[in-house]
């Protein structure tokens, strides 16, 4: 009864608004169609100047280069499988381990997307500065601090682009593209071979909490 | 005195009844849409933090204003790629309409009408004198059935307006889906221009934490017993 009454009242209040509703959608449809137009004759001109008018913009593409930069200097395993499958030879298969495998602790060293798109507070990284290195040796991906910008060059915006784009190298990019749209990266289920791989290193917990 | 003068019989009691209950059903109706609208709204303004969100969390963008500038040149380039369909099937049923005009020589043709248009293809009634009230003299509520004028029928002059007619539904409904996203998009660049940047100090309190690295409320400790502590130590 309580929600019938609610869904009276709201039906009420959207009677009232309706009129200014329709008012502000007319309004968008015609500005909408002014923009339309302008961004039809401006792709047209981009067309015949040899480019497009394209979705990702220049602020797109330095956010991509920063992420795919990253992503080699990441020590989270999630990013580094292709990594690892390419270190083990493909004719070799994997045997599954006789002993029980015991659980992993938790790694609490594991890096958020933020912290892998950044350094880590650099409180917690002096703290850790012993095992992070010890880490880096075991995953054989040395970190790459110059491709990295640090807190205070983020503030400066012009400044962080173009250190972005010479301080990245060919080598740094993953061999995986990185896409703002395809979340494979991420969400790609991890396939028993590449489970037992990580087993096998013992102590690799993947955690998608800060997913 | 006036409500002395009215007076009502139980059969038009029974209908002022009935009216109020279709009239709260039809604002509860209308309560149940707008709230499925509101809910696709939030739906379609949250398909932006896929677009936006590698720029915030990357930390290119660090401020409100460039963040709200670049999403909305964003937004607005969606909403051009998500138009051109709708656009372009108006214009084809537009092109349609102006060309069955040239060939009929005809500039006045009506493509909605029930003799040469789309609404031969209709069911059409009069519903003109459905509905007949008085007031003045007597009260009276009247309701007659509608009147059928046209049964669906096949007319080939009316090519144009069958083709034009669902085209222009179509491609309109679809543009004016493709504006509601627009302002969905826009009340969320709104939203999250003031959420993301935004240093909410609710939970701080400086005095507190002052206070706390003060000791407050313990004895102060004298010079002898912080020998005897360290002694201990």
């Amino acid at each position: 009864m309580e929600g019938l009454f609610k869904s009276f009242g709201k039906g009420l209040l959207y009677i009232f608004v309706l009129p200014f509703f329709l008012l502000v959608m007319a309004g968008y449809a015609l500005v909408g169609l002014i923009a339309f137009i302008f961004l039809f004759f401006k792709s047209i001109i981009l067309f015949f100047c040899g480019r497009s008018l394209d979705i990702e913009l220049p602020e797109d593409k330095k956010a991509k280069a920063i992420i795919q930069s990253a992503i080699p200097a990441s020590s989270n395993p999630v990013f580094n499988q292709g990594n690892m499958q390419q270190s083990l030879p493909s004719n070799v298969p994997s045997e599954p381990t006789p002993t029980p495998v015991m659980p992993a602790p938790v790694n609490t060293n594991q890096h958020s997307v933020e912290e892998a798109c950044f350094n880590q507070d650099k409180t917690t990284t002096f703290e850790n500065d012993e095992e992070t290195q010890a880490e880096t040796n075991n995953h054989q991906v040395p970190l790459q601090k110059e491709a990295i910008p640090s807190i205070d060059e983020k503030e400066n915006g012009s400044a962080i682009a173009e250190s972005n784009d010479s301080n990245i190298q060919p080598n740094n990019i993953s061999e995986k593209k990185y896409s703002p749209k395809k979340t494979s990266l991420i969400d790609e289920p991890i396939e028993e071979d590449d489970k037992k791989i990580d087993d096998s290193h013992n102590g690799i917990d993947i955690d998608f909490k800060d997913f | 005195m006036l409500i002395e003068l009215i007076k009502l019989t139980e059969s038009d009691k029974r209908l002022i009844v009935a009216l109020l209950l279709i009239l709260i059903l039809f604002f509860v109706i209308v309560g149940f849409i707008g709230y499925l609208i509101v809910r696709v709204m939030k739906w379609q303004g949250k398909r932006l933090d896929t677009g936006v969100s590698d720029v915030v969390y990357s930390r290119v963008i660090t401020d409100k204003k460039t963040f709200s500038k670049y999403a909305h040149k964003k937004n607005w380039i969606i909403f051009y790629k998500a138009a051109r369909i709708p656009v372009v099937i108006m214009l084809v049923s537009s092109l349609i309409l102006l060309i069955r005009d040239i060939i009929y020589h005809d500039f006045t043709y009506n493509p909605f009408d029930t003799t040469e248009g789309f609404a031969t293809i209709l069911f059409c009634w009069d519903f003109s004198d459905v509905i007949q009230i008085k007031f003045i003299t007597e009260f009276s509520f009247i309701i007659k059935a509608p009147i059928l004028i046209n049964e669906p029928h096949f007319v080939l002059e009316a090519w144009g307006g069958y083709l034009f007619v669902p085209g222009i539904i179509i491609g309109g409904l679809w543009y004016l889906w493709c504006v509601q996203s627009l302002i969905s998009r826009t009340l969320r660049i709104k939203k999250l221009s003031e959420s993301i940047f935004d240093k909410n100090l609710d939970n701080f309190n400086q005095n507190e934490q002052l206070m706390n690295s003060l000791n407050v409320g313990q004895k102060p400790i004298t010079p002898d017993e912080k020998k005897v502590e360290e002694e201990q130590k």
